[in-house]
């Protein structure tokens, strides 16, 4: 049977795609100009992007909740550190070997894990991040429950650090649109919305739950090698915690799953709007965060973005008034723009 | 119309984030008040104030530092008084905030130096020090737990071989088999610890008849009781953070595990401990400060801050505050400057007298002196040294 397919190439890629190209190209241009504390905020703030809109694409697009996020930072981070100081290569390679070690990571988690489905995978993938971290608290050759210092000579910081952070943030954005635009992601989407459904269309759900796990892990991965070069000390309480997975689900859900610019808001909000803005009252910005959870829970489960899309079409909605007998069902669909 | 709604609203996400870049392009060049001549100087901490580990007490030292050289005026820098700003910002027990945080104050807030936080927090925000290459006064990190860095963190605290010498003089005088069980969380703070204490205990005539690590969180100690009972151990060393060692005492107190002689490193020495009630009584603590030992400015933080902390312990890590943040003023005043290589030479030969006692960096560490108390209702007794101390009596809560 053949598999449901859009046409590639359609112009609704076309403009997200061009869109994104020229905010990397001006987010990369802006380095020079930009002051240590600035650029520092930067990287932060596009790691979280990283993993949040990777945890996006597993989770919104394909369906697989995880909690695993650490763990691939874990891995990105320790294999960054790891070939830095034990072998000469320089920190390219590292980086490369970041995305690598974390995709073939995945590779084999994928084994036990995709035989879990719905919470038993969040759990399962919660398992391994805490295991990981209690491995690598024990591993003396890794630095054990001290962790490692990179060689700071021989690692990018400032600019170009920042324009590193810029590319993998990059990357992340773009599976995201090809996820949202392409019939991979809508085999993805029909895995996700009816996993029996969409095997009895021919799709192959192993194939395309592991096609979804394998690429945003190693960008997990690649998000632990840019935390590594910023913070040069790792240790696994820091870059092997858990919170990295809970902040990853935080920011997507409040951003809104399944879309594409969902994360980028979450990760505005809860990092800069929250975390870093209120960081003088951090009992305050739990209280908020926890708050903001439950209201957009409660009353938009799809997150900001869709609200914000909503709030943006109104206006255009009224001034468009449907003359008597012209077609309204565009606005009827419900695959609607909140969904970009 | 979807089309439209689409690229509308990609052009407008793109024009913001555009127009956000450019307004960070614009507040390039503005600096924060530190960096300016007149501005005040910024002292900058990441701080554990909420979480598994609260260390109000120190913060408390530290803004006590900070409105003693304020009330004088400020520190003269460049030939002018500045007044001192001190930044505290709480990383909820948790590393990454801290390490975010720290950068923060370094980059943005343009602290010129750093003060600590606790225990392994300290060791993971030395990395940052060296880093951002900016100096970091640190205590409340046995002086043997520092590790090699890059020259900018100063650690003046007590030192574990000292505690631990003192504690098995203290143990030699009780009536025990000396058998001796070690417990220790399994962080770097924690092994290192187990392995010194062993060692000493050792050379002081002592068996070590078991040794555990235990994770952080660990809520059943059921093994680690066993292996005392069924070693015999009457002596028992638990080097573990608080809410840990309250669930093993309890443990201990309900599988009737009875040591004659025990010492809380960590745990003791926060005022949770009291909460045990008379299950902690008899317990020993290590103690980096006494009311009666004749430290200088004892008498302004027992008039500051003796009612609001009660015990020994609560008072010490206001001591060890003050003592910390009176180090990196008084450096920030002896090199005139807030340039951190300036700062980093005065602080190595700092010859600061505060709250701990005088300070004589080498090799990056000073040592203070170590006390050794003792928990009884709710309160803590100085039991070491003899002199202005009081006798030392049974493990009573366990017993």
């Amino acid at each position: 049977m053949k598999t449901p397919t859009v046409p590639r190439g359609t112009p609704k890629a076309l403009w997200p795609a061009v869109a994104l190209t020229t905010v990397t190209i001006a987010a990369f241009a802006f380095a020079p100009v930009l002051s240590l504390g600035q650029l520092d905020l930067g990287v932060t703030l596009l790691t979280y992007l990283t993993i949040a809109q990777a945890w996006n694409v597993l989770a919104g697009f394909s369906g697989q909740i995880s909690l695993g996020a650490a763990a691939f930072m874990a891995s990105g981070g320790y294999t960054t550190a790891l070939i830095l100081i034990h072998t000469g290569l320089p920190w390219p390679l590292a980086l490369l070997g970041s995305g690598i070690g974390a995709g073939l990571l995945a590779l084999l988690l994928a084994v036990p894990l995709l035989r879990l489905r719905g919470d038993y995978f969040a759990v399962g993938t919660l398992a391994v991040s805490v295991a990981l971290q209690a491995l690598l608290s024990n591993w003396n050759w890794a630095g054990g429950a001290s962790g490692l210092t990179l060689p700071t000579e021989r690692i990018p910081s400032g600019g170009n650090l920042y324009q590193i952070a810029v590319l993998v943030a990059a990357l992340a954005m773009g599976l995201a649109l090809y996820v949202r635009h392409s019939a991979f992601g809508l085999r993805l989407a029909a895995v996700r919305d009816h996993e029996a459904a969409a095997a009895g269309l021919g799709v192959s759900v192993y194939r395309h739950r592991l096609a979804a796990l394998v690429p945003t892990s190693a960008l997990t991965g690649l998000a632990g090698a840019v935390i590594a070069f910023q913070f040069v000390v790792i240790s696994p309480d820091g870059v092997a915690s858990v919170n990295w997975s809970l902040n990853a689900v935080l920011m997507a859900v409040v951003g809104g799953a399944g879309t594409v610019l969902g994360p980028v808001v979450g990760v505005g909000v809860v990092y800069y709007g929250l975390t870093r803005a209120l960081q003088d009252q951090q009992t305050l910005s739990l209280v908020i965060e926890g708050a903001l959870l439950i209201a957009i829970v409660r009353f938009a489960p799809q997150g900001a973005w869709p609200l914000i899309c909503r709030a943006g079409r109104a206006p255009i909605a009224r001034r468009r008034k449907p003359t008597p007998g012209a077609d309204t069902v565009p606005d009827a669909i419900p695959r609607t723009p909140e969904h970009v | 119309m979807i089309r439209t709604t689409h690229r509308r609203a990609y052009a407008l996400a793109g024009a913001a984030l555009l127009a956000a870049a450019a307004g960070c392009a614009g507040n390039a060049s503005s600096s924060s008040g530190s960096s300016s001549d007149d501005g005040p100087i910024v002292i900058g901490t990441s701080i554990s104030l909420s979480g598994n580990t609260v260390l109000n007490q120190i913060r408390d030292g530290y803004l006590l530092a900070v409105e003693q050289a304020n009330a004088k005026g400020g520190l003269e820098v460049g030939g002018k008084k500045r007044k001192v700003e001190l930044k505290v910002l709480d990383n909820r027990s948790d590393t990454n905030t801290m390490i975010q945080q720290v950068r923060s104050l370094v980059l943005t807030d343009k602290a010129v130096g750093l003060l600590g936080s606790c225990c392994q927090q300290n060791i993971d925000m030395q990395g940052q020090a060296d880093a951002l290459k900016v100096p970091l006064v640190m205590g409340a990190l046995p002086i043997e737990l520092l590790p090699k860095g890059k020259g900018y963190t100063w650690d003046s605290f007590q030192s574990l071989a000292d505690g631990a010498k003192d504690f098995f003089e203290v143990a030699a005088g009780a009536k025990t088999n000396k058998k001796t069980l070690i417990v220790t969380n399994n962080d770097a703070q924690g092994i290192s610890t187990g392995k010194l204490w062993a060692g000493t205990g050792e050379k002081a005539g002592f068996a070590i008849a078991a040794t555990k690590s235990v994770p952080t969180g660990t809520t059943d100690f059921s093994d680690v009781i066993k292996a005392g009972t069924s070693s015999g151990a009457q002596v028992l060393i638990a080097s573990m953070t608080p809410p840990d060692c309250f669930a093993m005492w309890k443990q201990m107190k309900a599988l009737a595990y009875k040591p004659k002689l025990a010492i809380g490193l960590q745990c003791a020495q926060t005022p949770g401990w009291g909460s045990l009630g008379k299950l902690g009584n008899g317990t020993l603590v290590q103690l980096n400060w006494s009311d009666t030992a004749g430290l200088p400015d004892t008498d302004l933080i027992v008039k500051k801050y003796g009612k609001k902390y009660t015990n020994l312990t609560d008072l010490g890590s206001v001591a060890l505050g003050l003592h910390e943040a009176t180090i990196l003023m008084d450096a920030i005043s002896a090199a005139g400057s807030t340039d951190a290589a300036a700062l980093n030479k005065a602080l190595a030969k700092s010859t600061t007298v505060s709250a701990q006692g005088p300070v004589k960096f080498v090799d990056n560490k000073s040592v203070s002196p170590t006390f050794i108390g003792q928990w009884e209702d709710g309160a803590i007794k100085q039991v070491w040294p003899a002199k202005g101390g009081s006798p030392l009596a049974s493990l009573s809560g366990l017993g």
